[in-house]
């Protein structure tokens, strides 16, 4: 008589793919009680939901793009400073010629240019996809130092004002967070993508074109940034240096924290980002309304952010590495 | 492999640095009517950057050679450095005190990483991101955010001598020439290099191989931080994940130094490729750009290289294939010619 091994009902649990679509949910819900408690509701009055809500969507808008790379198990560190280097130029262009729409389609294009450049260096001349967004991020963030100096770029404050007012971003948070949902969850685009994360080889041998795609996952997280940088400008109304520097942390920390594995694959969704943008605002509101240090509140972002990926991911026998 | 005479592997390896030194040499006399190296304070600046860029370019290939790039290898530098130079200073000890607590701090962060790496087992450049948020937070709250201060600290000056931050930087190349050839470290990291599945397979411990080189790596990194701060008399205790900068701008020293070390030795190819972006990033100082600025000329001519390593097998299989189509075509001749 075979002795067949009995599976560990908590792991299975922690495998379904139920549990991982609702866990994100469930820790935001979990995160939102307990400060809400702690601060005697503080936490969710409507002033405060707003400045939520408003501090999170620049976060969800870039990381609704990035969930496309990091659905085909790649990850992009240059999302953050492709933002503030298109930020930047789109101020930069509007100041010059006074048109708001050249400014907002120049955004998106720069995104995408960026973006894309970064990918056809991984797909058309072959270089490492980690090489390419680490040079891509130190260069982008050196090239917005050598054009701003020491100095920041502005659009005029009435112009800010007037879009954040009309809901300019939340329309364009709207509708880019649309077609991402349609395009990563009804289309060939996103089930390509999920299906190169799950297994790169067996995705190629059924005729997927791992090169296409990852281009395509690279625009769309362009665009993305083109988007978030638009709505990061209307919302300071100027950008320097120090404007969202800590993006690319929040935005992976909004990835995990949302649901998303690292490693891509079939468990990836899209609203992953704008799931998780929320719960890293909620945690860094909370703490800070509990007077926690926020030397603290950055490690404790360290911890919670190496504790879900350790929970979100099947612990391999070996070493994480490329083969395997 | 193709085998080269001694001679020439030499001559390929000093080729570097001189023709770099050629090309800003003119670029500055042309633009500036000056010349790259021109004072005893210019040949010490270069040694002294290229001897961290060097160091720290060690510190990452211990682990970026097997495909791990720690991304929180600049917050140990940060942790190791401040915390070890606050202990000196506290116990009133020497410079080279504070350079032997900041090895043993930056090792003991590069150790608890790599533990974390094998326990957790989550990708590294993951896994470097979030320890980067843990271990920034070290420094500034042992330093109370003032992160270290050296200047007009008595018994610091041996870190600023030329002779000493030389020899610190040649230890180091001897030690990891050593390490890389003739330990057991080195066998395990070439095997590892090749394949960690059969590496495994065949008998190494990859675990406790791993730990080895995040320890290593913290070490060694918490020099470079050293080094630096030998110069600059300071170090901020910075938060926000932004310590990884000055780690991530040696990596082009790194993946240079492994081009050029093919035809002699790793170390001597990260010394000479080190010696030789510097020389580079010298001139360009030269002729005043700004550091941004030269930060992104380093970085595209980076992309260049990068572009050159991914795709220079491809003109040796050119060659290959058109040596086979001429010897095909030349025996389809002979046989019609029979």
């Amino acid at each position: 008589m075979k002795n067949k091994k009995k599976a560990n009902p908590i792991k299975k649990i922690l495998e379904s793919r139920l549990f991982s679509q609702l866990m994100p949910v469930g820790l935001l819900l979990i995160l939102v009680g307990v400060f809400a408690i702690a601060t005697n509701g503080r936490l969710v009055t409507g002033t405060s939901l707003k400045i939520i809500v408003n501090q999170a969507l620049v976060v969800a808008i870039v990381s609704t793009g990035g969930a496309f790379i990091f659905a085909s198990g790649n990850v992009s560190l240059s999302l953050g400073a492709t933002t503030v280097l298109t930020a930047t130029l789109s101020v930069m262009i509007y100041n010059a010629t006074g048109s708001l729409v050249l400014m907002m389609v120049s955004a998106v294009l720069i995104g995408v240019v960026l973006m894309a450049t970064s990918a056809l260096l991984s797909t058309a001349l072959g270089v490492r996809v980690m090489y390419v967004t680490i040079v891509m991020m130190t260069m982008f963030s050196a090239l917005q130092q050598a054009i701003l100096g020491g100095s920041t770029v502005a659009i005029p404050t009435a112009l800010s004002q007037s879009l954040e007012k009309g809901g300019f971003m939340y329309i364009a948070f709207g509708v880019f967070f649309l077609i991402c949902v349609v395009l990563f969850h009804f289309t060939d685009i996103g089930r390509s993508l999920r299906f190169i994360g799950t297994n790169n080889l067996c995705a190629e041998q059924t005729g997927i074109s791992k090169k296409k795609y990852l281009l395509i996952a690279f625009i769309i997280a362009g665009v993305g940034c083109g988007i978030g940088a638009l709505v990061a400008v209307v919302r300071g109304g100027s950008v320097g240096t120090n404007t969202l520097t800590s993006l690319n942390m929040d935005c992976m920390l909004a990835l995990v924290l949302g649901g998303m594995s690292i490693f891509g694959g079939s468990k990836s969704y899209v609203y992953s980002g704008v799931i998780g943008a929320l719960t890293v605002i909620v945690l860094n509101q909370g703490l800070t309304m509990l007077q926690v240090d926020s030397t603290i509140i950055q490690a404790i972002r360290g911890v919670a952010f190496l504790a879900l990926v350790t929970l979100s991911q099947v612990r391999p026998k070996g070493l994480p590495a490329p083969e395997g | 492999m193709k085998k080269h005479s001694k001679i020439l592997d030499i001559l390929f390896t000093v080729a570097f640095p001189v023709a770099v030194w050629l090309l800003m040499e003119v670029l500055c006399l042309i633009f500036k009517q000056k010349h790259v190296i021109s004072t005893m304070l210019d040949v010490k600046t270069i040694i002294r950057n290229a001897g961290i860029a060097a160091v720290t370019a060690f510190a990452l290939s211990f682990n970026l050679k097997e495909g791990r790039f720690d991304l929180s290898l600049g917050a140990q530098r940060m942790a190791g450095t401040i915390i070890g130079g606050l202990i000196a200073m506290a116990l009133g000890l020497s410079g080279l005190w504070l350079l032997l607590f900041a090895i043993a701090f930056g090792f003991l962060f590069g150790f608890l990483t790599g533990m974390a790496f094998i326990g957790l087992r989550v990708p590294p450049m993951v896994l470097g991101v979030g320890m980067a948020l843990i271990w920034e937070v070290v420094p500034y709250l042992v330093s109370g955010g003032k992160g270290l201060n050296l200047f007009g600290v008595e018994g610091m000056t041996v870190l600023t001598e030329s002779w000493f931050q030389i020899l610190v930087v040649v230890v180091m190349a001897v030690l990891v020439f050593l390490l890389m050839n003739y330990t057991r470290l080195g066998y395990e990291t070439k095997a590892v290099q090749g394949s960690q599945l059969i590496a495994r397979n065949s008998g190494i411990n990859i675990f406790r191989h791993a730990v080895e080189c995040y320890a290593l790596a913290g070490g060694l990194v918490a020099i470079a931080g050293v080094l630096d701060v030998s110069y600059t008399t300071q170090m901020a205790a910075n938060l926000g994940n932004t310590s990884n900068g000055v780690v991530t701008a040696n990596m082009f020293v790194m993946i240079l130094g492994g081009y050029i070390g093919e035809r002699t030795d790793s170390s001597v190819g990260i010394i000479t490729a080190a010696f030789t972006l510097q020389i580079f990033k010298y001139g360009l100082s030269l002729l005043e750009l700004s550091d941004p600025l030269i930060s992104v000329i380093n970085m595209l001519v980076f992309i260049g290289f990068l572009v050159f390593q991914a795709n220079r097998h491809k003109v040796a299989l050119a060659k290959a294939r058109k040596a086979r189509i001429a010897l095909a075509q030349k025996f389809k001749a002979e046989r019609a010619a029979a």
